[in-house]
């Protein structure tokens, strides 16, 4: 079944790219959260702004989106190599992706963050899709 | 539209319009961060402010007394922001993690947790950002027009 939203589309474009899922398995790339105790790494990603569609999901339109990717570890060097993997085969992607049609993906800089508790690392990019047809 | 001249140099006429242009793109983005900024105590947004080349931020109560930003080296700049520390985990998130420490959470009041649930999604100046940036295109375009002409 096509995809019905943003997310759901650049969800299907990440477990269905090898170079990243022989990284971070399918079962551990999350919409927003990971769930509780899954073991490093992991991937999330959620929109941070759709100006154009404050209501991303459940909503039909087409416009500019900036999404935020975070890639979790507790090894720094391992989450900034990881990202960078997921940037390149996301960066400069577009056309039609599982019904939803990207314009252009231009991925940012990649920063390190670290977690609060001092055991974990985030590496986080956003990445600006252009897209039609949701 | 022809401009009269008024034997100013245009390079310094120019230089005088975008700190004004600059200054109503900040006020535009930071009263749109503000309206984003998740609440708890409201010192993250009373802590938000700008800052122009030579200018220095002038944050809100209920911000700290050192809650002031950097300032750009450039003219051509305005730099949103704030020096909360723990601004950047709200901006960006974070995933759950051990705290072991008293929180205040709001309508409860002061509890003692060992694991906090985390932050996400709540993006306040990026999201300013991409919501003001078309007006802020048009507030420069329009300061031009107005000292330059159409």
């Amino acid at each position: 079944m096509a995809s019905n939203s943003i997310e759901e589309a650049f969800r299907y474009k990440l477990v269905n790219t090898a170079a990243i899922t022989n990284l971070v398995a399918a079962a551990k790339i999350f919409w927003l959260e990971a769930i509780p105790k899954t073991a490093f790494p992991y991937l999330t990603y959620f929109v941070v702004s759709d100006p154009h569609a404050p209501m991303s999901f459940d909503h039909t339109d087409s416009g500019q989106v900036r999404m935020q990717v975070n890639i979790f570890d507790d090894n720094k060097s391992r989450a900034l190599s990881i990202a960078h993997v997921v940037r390149d085969a996301l960066d400069q992607v577009s056309g039609a992706i599982d019904g939803v049609t990207f314009a252009a993906m231009n991925c940012k800089g990649i920063r390190v963050l670290k977690q609060m508790d001092d055991n974990a690392y985030q590496a986080t990019f956003d990445t600006m899709i252009q897209y039609y047809d949701v | 539209m022809l401009r009269k001249w008024t034997s100013k140099d245009p390079k310094t006429e120019f230089a005088q319009l975008i700190p004004k242009a600059l200054r109503m793109i900040g006020s535009v983005i930071l009263g749109q961060a503000r309206e984003l900024c998740p609440i708890q105590s409201g010192r993250l947004k009373g802590s938000l402010t700008f800052a122009l080349a030579g200018e220095q931020s002038t944050p809100k109560k209920p911000a700290g007394p050192g809650d002031i930003i950097g300032k750009p080296s450039s003219p051509n700049e305005v730099w949103i922001g704030t020096n909360v520390e723990y601004a950047e985990a709200v901006e960006y998130g974070t995933r759950p993690y051990e705290i072991n420490a008293p929180v205040k959470i709001k309508g409860v009041g002061w509890r003692y947790i060992k694991r906090h649930p985390g932050i996400s999604g709540q993006s306040y100046l990026r999201h300013a950002l991409d919501i003001e940036r078309k007006r802020s295109i048009k507030l420069l375009r329009d300061a031009i027009e107005a000292d330059y002409g159409k």
